[in-house]
């Protein structure tokens, strides 16, 4: 699914929304706790991934 | 399963949703489901309608592989953002809670030291515990002859036979049965729960799940068969009587079925919860469509949140 946003410059950029894969898992951690504000097994059913 | 949301020029995440399987029980049938959980943003990609297209996303797979249900669980803010386009507030947990024991209150408010603290603590509970005894035993006997209770550290294989009967009796409410169970808190790393069974002539007639986290028990789960009052009264006071000792700040459920709930914990002090509100969308199923979005429709409890991670 491609999508395409502005960014504040006004430029817009192009998104892609797919499937996580596996070596994505560290990096959506980071995002989540910087997201969330706590840890990621603090922000949902974690176990199942 | 989860989706990200990635710059295709830089390869960065922006965001990210993963949606969990689960099982719906529609006036006892099985309708699959799919929870929506762990929406993230990066924070330099907020306000760019990001999270409503993770959340499209997740409703058109889900569609498409037979789900009829999409729902989550979620803050005010997350509400007004995921009703923004389909899903509807279906239901808000209530919370009751209660202190147990005196522990923190000679810590915090008489300033004595822990070791003093503890000593009394497990006095009051010794006294408490008679109080707690005998009434175990009067509600036992309301129950008729061959009634137990048990506690254990894994899912009851026999609570099948609870969940089987009770299903029926509930108009909408997940799937819990011992499968639901071993993969929601005996699986899960961080809890550590305690099953609290009650039994009529070896067979299941209650049951009661509960987790620690933060100073305070959780009831997760809390069943019993057609909401027998009787019932409910014998299974919390046994819960309540295991925690006597604990040095735990506090005892708190969160729930909602019609009056049940409200009646079985009418002792407690209610607090408004802003943390367990359900949306959802139907994707298909005429049945579930006229059910959902009544909030009295809905038997649901702390367990069903994933906002309440134990």
């Amino acid at each position: 699914m491609e999508i395409s946003k502005e960014s504040s410059g006004n430029s817009p950029e192009a998104l892609v929304i797919r499937a996580l894969q596996d070596d994505e898992y560290a990096e959506v951690c980071k995002i989540t706790e910087l997201a969330h504000g706590v840890p990621f097994s603090e922000t949902g059913f974690h176990w199942k991934h | 399963m989860s989706n990200v949301c990635m710059r295709r020029d830089t390869g960065e995440i922006t965001g990210f949703l993963s949606y969990v399987p689960m099982r719906l029980s529609v006036m006892g049938s099985l309708t699959r489901a799919s929870l929506g959980s762990d929406l993230s943003i990066h924070p330099g990609y907020t306000n760019k309608g990001i999270a409503r297209d993770l959340k499209r996303k997740l409703t058109e797979e889900s569609a498409k592989s037979g789900v009829s249900f999409v729902y989550a669980t979620s803050n005010p803010l997350s509400t007004a953002l995921l009703c923004r386009e389909t899903a509807i507030p279906i239901a808000r947990l209530k919370r009751y809670s209660r202190k147990l024991g005196i522990y923190y209150h000679l810590l915090e408010n008489l300033h004595l030291p822990p070791l003093v603290a503890k000593t009394l603590n497990s006095f009051y509970a010794f006294l408490a515990g008679i109080k707690y005894k005998r009434r175990a035993s009067a509600l036992r006997k309301a129950l008729g002859t061959n009634v137990r209770s048990q506690t254990q550290n894994m899912a009851p294989e026999l609570f099948d036979e609870l969940w089987a009967y009770m299903r029926r009796v509930h108009i909408l409410s997940f799937w819990k049965d011992v499968e639901f169970l071993k993969w929601r808190y005996d699986k899960n790393p961080h809890s550590r729960p305690l099953y609290f069974c009650i039994f009529k002539d070896e067979k299941p007639i209650a049951l009661a799940v509960v987790a620690e986290r933060k100073q305070t028990a959780y009831i997760m789960e809390f069943i019993c068969r057609d909401r027998k009052l009787s019932t409910a009264r014998f299974l919390l006071n046994e819960i309540e009587r295991k925690f006597l000792s604990s040095n735990l700040r506090a005892l708190a459920f969160g729930g909602t079925d019609d009056d049940f709930f409200s009646t079985v914990f009418k002792d407690y002090s209610r607090q408004p919860e802003f943390d367990h509100q359900m949306v959802g969308q139907v994707a298909s199923d005429s049945l579930l469509q006229r059910l959902f979005s009544e909030p009295s429709n809905w038997t649901l409890t702390f367990g069903d949140s994933d906002g309440l991670i134990i």
